[in-house]
């Protein structure tokens, strides 16, 4: 467990997010002023226990409740949902909101089923801002929600994380190959085939989200180019060309664009391409002044 | 009898839980990833432990959530949340009842089994511990009082059933029928628990 350097400040929500190791900077580097209170995290890709869970909500209250934001997996859910029960036990209020902007994990129909991936990123940086700026928990609860409404993300894999567990790669995929919807753990995705060049795969991960958002000339978006972790920031800023290319040629306007690692999957090469459709209100959160060690500078 | 008589009782059945870790890993690797023994044998432990420390005055909230937060602790895996999960919500349901009266263990159950349904997005013939937990709670339902003997030959039926059933959810759920002919684990952990209260206090009724 992390917890932020004086705790979360007096009267303000606490923000509590967790889950597996082997994604930094997710979980533990999205801890600081502007981002979450605290977080427990597990071994690598494995769920974190409900100690940990349990602990990382006391230390994040400071009175006014606690937001647990986490990634759509089933074992985080469960551990943070019992912690849930037993800090309400102990007089605390609690709210759980789940990320899942992962459209390659489940169909439009089936939403809720996604999992979580790098564009929860967006929503600690709202939520963060909604926190410190005096929210109401059921206001910060709000936040998230339609952070993560307005959130959709694709990813492409180009090889597999080995497990320090087992010491075998987690999947199979051969040099040439590519799959595209991969999972941060890398979970299959919609279709596995021969590499292309950038801008082609930047074209299908960009399409998928975009067409969700439906987009339209005059919308403002923010973009997060994510590395999986063994692909170049070089790489990453070929993809944020096409995308931006891409999004100006619809009129839409890109307020901003962060590229770099922010959610990783140990040294699985690959990116993901987040995108947030944004209102007035989002900017102003998604703007608001935000610092952690473990991220990358401007989030 | 108080809720912390019942929680010895309790706590000398979760020692026998041991006996049952190499039958439950044997049932889970047949379908699943094979950590049930190593997760009920590690979570009674666990619970016998915390619901001998709650004290004379316990209540039965108390002891359920002692329960509940110690076996998820054990071993934390899906199962240890999920089955934590629904005791700590038990524990919610009973208020504040200072005994495992017929009443209050019908409350319990019937909590856990919907916390448990509702959070493992499942339902009964999907092979899992609710097909035991859902006839149990409709025993308890149907007669102010409920013989343990009883119980355990629901419980048991129920664990045969799930022999005939593919399995919907979780680990078990990539194998499909491949699961077909052997019982579910989960569902035979609280089968071998109601019995290992039944050979610890054979006498008791609820």
């Amino acid at each position: 467990m992390l917890v932020r350097s004086g705790g979360t400040p007096a009267g303000q929500v606490g923000i509590v997010t967790g889950g597996g190791s082997g994604h930094l900077p997710l979980f533990l580097g999205y801890v600081g002023p502007g981002l979450a209170s605290a977080v427990a995290v597990g071994n690598v890709f494995s769920a974190q226990s409900s100690d940990a869970a349990l602990a990382a909500i006391r230390a994040a209250d400071s009175g006014a409740g606690v937001l647990v934001l986490i990634g759509n997996y089933t074992g985080d859910r469960l551990n943070f949902e019992l912690a849930a029960d037993l800090a309400e036990a102990e007089g605390r209020t609690v709210r759980i909101v789940r990320a899942a902007d992962d459209v390659a994990s489940a169909p439009p129909e089936r939403a809720g089923d996604r999992r979580g991936v790098a564009g929860i990123v967006f929503a600690y940086s709202c939520v963060g801002a909604a926190a410190a700026r005096g929210d109401a928990l059921e206001d910060v609860v709000a936040v998230a929600e339609r952070t993560i409404a307005a959130t959709r993300t694709m990813g492409v894999g180009l090889s597999a994380t080995v497990l320090p567990t087992t010491g075998r790669p987690s999947f199979e995929i051969g040099a040439d190959e590519m799959e595209i919807g991969i999972g941060i753990h890398g979970e299959p995705g919609r279709v596995r085939g021969p590499l292309r060049p950038a801008d082609d795969v930047a074209d299908d991960l960009l399409d998928s989200v975009a067409a969700e958002l439906g987009l339209v000339a005059g919308s403002r978006v923010a973009v997060l180019i994510n590395g999986l972790g063994a692909t170049s920031p070089e790489e990453l800023y070929i993809l944020a060309r096409r995308v931006h290319h891409r999004l100006a040629a619809l009129d839409v306007e890109v307020h901003r664009t962060l590229v770099g690692e922010f959610a990783t999957s140990m040294e699985m090469a690959g990116a993901s391409i987040s995108v947030l459709a944004l209102d007035n209100e989002l900017t102003a959160l998604l703007d608001a002044p935000a610092d952690s060690p473990l991220v990358p500078r401007g989030l | 009898m108080r809720a912390a008589d019942t929680a010895a009782w309790i706590a000398a059945a979760c020692d026998r839980m041991a006996d049952a870790k190499d039958e439950l890993t044997e049932l889970d690797a047949a379908a699943g990833d094979g950590d049930l023994g190593v997760t009920v044998a590690a979570g009674a432990a666990g619970v016998a432990a915390a619901v001998r420390g709650v004290g004379p005055d316990a209540d039965v909230a108390g002891v359920l959530r002692a329960a509940g937060a110690a076996f998820a602790r054990g071993n934390p895996s899906s199962f240890a949340a999920l089955v934590g999960g629904g005791l700590v919500a038990a524990a919610r349901a009973t208020g504040d009842a200072v005994a495992f009266d017929p009443a209050t263990v019908r409350a319990l159950v019937a909590a856990a089994t919907s916390t448990i349904a509702e959070r493992g997005g499942s339902a009964p013939g999907e092979r899992t511990v609710l097909d035991v937990l859902v006839p149990l709670g409709d025993a308890l339902a149907a007669s102010p009082s409920v013989p343990l003997a009883e119980l355990v030959a629901t419980a048991s039926a129920g664990v045969e059933a799930t022999t005939t059933m593919v399995p919907a959810r979780g680990r078990a759920a990539w194998v499909g029928e491949r699961g077909l002919g052997v019982p579910d684990g989960g569902a035979t952990a609280v089968l071998r628990f109601l019995q290992a209260l039944q050979s610890t206090r054979s006498e008791q009724t609820v």
